[in-house]
């Protein structure tokens, strides 16, 4: 309104921020967007960063090797054995890389230039979620083969058979359904509303610094230190994120190939 | 374990109110077995939370299955 009255034309962040035009391939089916471009660059970069820290290992591991050996061992320590337990290293491969590429998809919405995290557009958490779906099922199969797997979830046990009429359909939607939904959405809104609220504070402070009167002016401080603020905070979420989403995965593939469920 | 919870809680209504709508569309009724789902899945989840993770760690039954 304050902005309105000025005639600086304040236009508020909109869902029209994660649906940019196309760059690249325009017209075609592999048409790319500039969050498709960050999204390549990003999967580069951690690529890059694993091949140049492991590449040449050595025994006593110096410079990126270090760097390198503590981000696995980090996750490797904090999810997979924990959760997992010694059997659980044959995931390490798969949780490990889908930690780092989701924390580099999350990050990009603070770099500078990027400023626009890729897992705030649905298909990327969609996939990450898929693929775990797949992997937590097929493991469950594997493990107990297909009809026990089926019946270890879809029927508790130690309540009366009635009773499963009841519980059954829930369990399904619960276990089949909900899961990579809910890992989905978590992921998905967590970075809309963090680039939302960092693109609301930064234009209203721009907003507050070009209109004419001295006191709206002053607004722009708080604005801008609540933007810096949120620009830390996203830090925190992006790691955040990446541990929720690769820790809940370690959780699902262990129930899944566990006796007891 | 709370997204356990939340699983059951949410999966509940979902559930029972689409086999609700299911009926629904079934008999030709209008909004009549879906509110019905929905009631039955919010009070089955809930039940399902409470036997699962209301009780002691000691006691048994839907508690994990052990």
């Amino acid at each position: 309104m304050i902005a309105e009255g000025e005639g600086t034309g304040f236009s508020p962040p909109t869902v029209g921020e994660f649906f940019p035009d196309d760059l690249l391939f325009v017209g075609t089916p592999f048409a790319l967007t500039r969050i498709n471009l960050i999204g390549l660059l990003m999967a580069g970069v951690v690529c890059f960063f694993f091949v140049a820290a492991f590449a040449r290992p050595r025994l006593v591991p110096r410079g990126i090797q270090t760097l390198g050996e503590l981000a696995v061992e980090a996750v490797d320590k904090n999810i997979v054995l924990e959760v997992l337990g010694e059997k659980g290293r044959k995931y390490s491969a798969y949780l490990i890389s889908m930690f780092f590429l989701l924390f580099a998809f999350n990050i990009t919405g603070i770099i500078p230039t990027m400023h626009i995290a890729v897992t705030s557009v649905i298909a990327i958490p969609l996939l990450f979620a898929v693929v775990a779906w797949i992997v937590f099922n097929v493991e469950g199969i594997r493990a107990h083969g297909f009809g026990h797997y089926l019946k270890m979830n879809l029927f508790p046990p130690g309540i009366p058979w009635p009773i499963y009429l009841l519980v059954t359909p829930i369990e399904f939607v619960s276990v089949f359904i909900l899961r990579p939904l809910t890992l989905t959405i978590r992921l998905l809104a967590n970075m809309m509303a963090g680039h939302l609220l960092l693109v609301l504070f930064f234009s209203a402070t721009s907003v507050f610094l070009m209109s004419d009167g001295i006191l709206v002016k002053f607004f722009a401080v708080p604005s801008y230190i609540m933007g810096l603020a949120f620009t830390l905070f996203e830090i925190l979420v992006a790691l955040l994120q990446a541990y929720i989403f690769t820790l809940l995965t370690a959780v699902y593939i262990n129930g899944a190939i566990s006796e007891e469920h | 374990m709370i997204w356990g919870m939340v699983g059951s809680l949410v999966g509940g209504p979902l559930a029972w109110g689409a086999i609700g709508w299911g009926l629904d569309y079934l008999f030709g009724t209008t909004r009549l077995f879906l509110p019905i789902g929905v009631v039955v899945g919010f009070i089955t989840g809930f039940a399902i939370v409470l036997l699962r993770y209301g009780r002691d760690p000691g006691q048994t039954d839907l508690n994990n299955g052990s």
